[in-house]
């Protein structure tokens, strides 16, 4: 009964004996269940605006209240899909709005305003947490440092022959047989050709000039760079220890690390200079 | 064994599950060796394409040695073979696969009512893509059930490498089909969207094929810098406008031959409206499918053009300026890759050193890493752009 998607399986098709960990992230997680949060209080609002606008004293603004509910499903949605940081900063925008209504049901003309008060002081709360898993959000998913240099995986062993070997010879008049092509055109030159047959060493591979040991068992990522870029490489949050293959002999500056004596993977510290992580 | 498993939504997991049996006569296990993670395996991560179920397991780019067979394999396989495993799932005997169409086998999908109720025909089954095209549990995992083992597979010739061999499972004959679709011309002008590994097998492609300009279009420096190794000139979208430059580079006459290897998902560029509202439509359940790419490439097309599409599309799409395609008479093919049709040749052309599919390779990880790199691979970050799973 624990994994009912095994009454779907055909006879003879691999049947889940037990499940691994979940990969997703902690923010992720928390995005997730804010999102399921705005739906919620967004239903509410719209089905039910009067229970909300009684209770906090704002009689006579249903209609601003269903503005709000409509508001906070659609924030819930885009939360809950995978624009999580989009969505998130829509709820920070929407938590922004609803304090400003509730700060100004908090005046003396207000018999709820305790209540407004007690509601204020919940979406302030809510409103950093909002603001702290946006943040994380962006941590966890964001594209970070500098790019790879892959200029010399042209994937080609041998040069190219014929008519791709002129064009990769140097740039041609602009266009399609153009009258007048304007400038710019300048094809790129090929930036090498690449003559080694594997980019990737196998798992236990040393690369060279590297250092000590792993952890060893399993997994690790290895990431495989071009040989006139040092290879750099971490392994990804929560995953195994890192190794790298660089063509041609991957080297990294600073600490390295091989496959301990199980033949683990091997891990490498990527130099700051060429990280993007 | 171990498998990457589909849970939902962004959660696929490296669970154990039984060891897949022989099935049917003409099927073949093999011991996966090397696997990787498509760009197409995250619309799925997504759930963009319908019929997925949990418990379904990952992968259609898969290769290992055989390690039990059918007893109606006869003698084109034995235990022991190295085989690459094409994606798409082959009978060899139906009048399809006779012409060729190996994508569109009348026979492989073993769910065809699902799949002839949304695409009106059954297409071909699929590993590890959804439940229209057959429910195939995937090849990332220790194992794999290879149905109709004996047409589908590509046997690996001693001497060559995983990493050198892997991709005629899918993206290295996707990038060549795309190509060959075009019809290239030796004066011709090729464009391609999207720099991603299919996009990259595209643009080395069109240039074996003989195109005298292949324009390479992406956002991100790492892919354009992998395309401009094979001679493409880049654009940045992020940068410039694909517009102007495609228009400058071609002296306003616009690329002969349009590849889209972006599909489904363009990116989100909040100066670009239309592909805002297409996430909202997206969102809404309005349309499937982020068709950006398509609506820039059939404005900026050369009249009498072709437009060749390798990115899978999921469904439906909506503002697709068909009256412009039709005016500018311009030529569209498209499909899932017949795999079959084009690996003899291209092993051939690995195996000469005409070209060398692992320069595309980022990453490789055991298994058990795999949840974690199809964030990575989705995120783009450590300039991830294909990553090799060891089972």
């Amino acid at each position: 009964m624990k994994y009912l998607s095994n009454l779907t399986r055909p006879e003879g098709d691999p049947k889940i004996l037990a499940t691994g960990p979940s990969a997703v992230p902690g923010p992720d997680r928390l995005a997730k269940g804010l999102g399921w949060f705005s739906i919620g209080l967004g239903v509410t609002q719209l089905l039910a605006p009067q229970l909300l606008t009684r209770t906090l004293g704002l009689r006579g603004r249903e209609g601003l209240m269903r503005v709000f509910g409509a508001r906070e499903i659609a924030s819930g949605m885009l939360t809950l899909s995978t624009e999580k940081q989009a969505g998130m900063t829509s709820r920070v925008v929407g938590d922004l709005l609803d304090l400003a209504v509730l700060g100004a049901a908090l005046g003396s003309h207000n018999r709820k305003r305790d209540n407004a008060g007690v509601a204020l002081a919940m979406t302030a709360g809510l409103t950093l947490i909002d603001i702290a898993v946006r943040k994380a959000l962006a941590d966890t998913h964001g594209r970070r440092g500098r790019p790879r240099d892959y200029a010399d995986r042209s994937g080609f062993p041998s040069k190219p022959h014929g008519s791709q070997q002129s064009r990769l010879d140097g740039p041609k008049p602009e266009g399609n047989k153009p009258e007048g092509g304007s400038g710019g055109g300048k094809p790129h030159e090929p930036k090498a050709h690449d003559s080694r047959p594997h980019d990737v060493k196998p798992d236990n591979a040393k690369p060279e000039g590297s250092g000590s040991t792993g952890s060893g068992g399993s997994g690790g990522v290895k990431t495989s760079q071009g040989s006139n870029s040092p290879s750099s490489a971490n392994s990804t949050p929560g995953s195994g220890p890192a190794s790298v293959s660089g063509q041609g002999g991957a080297k990294a500056g600073g600490a390295a690390q091989e496959a301990g004596p199980s033949g683990g993977p091997i891990s490498l510290q990527e130099p700051p200079a060429a990280t993007s992580r | 064994m171990r498998a990457l498993v589909w849970h939902g939504k962004e959660d696929i997991r490296c669970d154990t599950v039984s060891d897949p049996e022989i099935q049917e006569p003409r099927d073949a296990i093999i011991k996966v060796t090397s696997c990787a993670i498509c760009g197409s395996d995250l619309h799925l991560f997504h759930n963009l394409v319908p019929a997925m179920l949990p418990g379904d397991i990952m992968g259609h780019e898969a290769m290992g040695e055989v390690v039990e067979v059918g007893s109606g394999v006869g003698d084109s396989l034995k235990v022991g073979d190295r085989i690459v495993v094409p994606f798409t799932i082959t009978c060899g005997e139906c009048e399809q696969c006779r012409r060729g169409n190996f994508s569109v086998c009348e026979r492989s999908n073993r769910r065809k009512d699902p799949a002839e109720k949304v695409f009106g025909h059954t297409t071909a089954g699929l590993f590890g893509y959804t439940h229209l095209t057959g429910g195939y549990p995937g090849g990332q995992a220790e194992y794999l059930r290879v149905p109709f083992a004996d047409s589908t597979h590509v046997k690996v010739p001693d001497g060559l490498p995983d990493e050198q061999v892997l991709f005629l499972s899918d993206i290295l004959p996707t990038g060549w089909q795309a190509a060959v679709q075009c019809d290239i011309e030796p004066d011709d002008t090729v464009a391609v969207w999207g720099c991603g590994p299919v996009g990259q097998m595209a643009i080395r492609s069109a240039i074996l094929l003989g195109a005298r300009q292949v324009i390479a279009i992406d956002y991100l420096p790492e892919r354009l810098g992998m395309a401009e190794a094979a001679g493409a000139i880049a654009i940045n979208r992020g940068e410039e406008s694909v517009i102007e430059r495609l228009n400058e580079l071609t002296g306003g006459k616009g690329p002969d031959k349009c590849i889209d290897a972006v599909g489904t998902e363009s990116h989100v560029d909040l100066s670009l409206p239309d592909t805002i509202m297409d996430r909202g439509m997206q969102l809404l359940m309005m349309e499937n499918d982020r068709p950006h790419v398509l609506r820039e490439i059939i404005y900026v097309c050369r009249p009498a053009g072709i437009v060749s599409i390798p990115g899978v599309y999921a469904g439906l799409v909506d503002k697709i300026p068909l009256g412009a395609a039709m005016n500018k008479g311009l030529t569209f093919r498209m499909g899932q890759t017949h795999v079959r049709r084009w690996t003899d040749d291209l092993m051939r052309r690995i195996a000469e050193g005409e070209i060398d599919p692992s320069f595309v390779i980022t990453h490789t990880v055991g298994l058990e890493d795999g949840p974690e790199m199809y964030r990575v691979f989705r995120d783009k970050q450590d300039s991830c752009i294909k990553v090799v799973l060891k089972p």
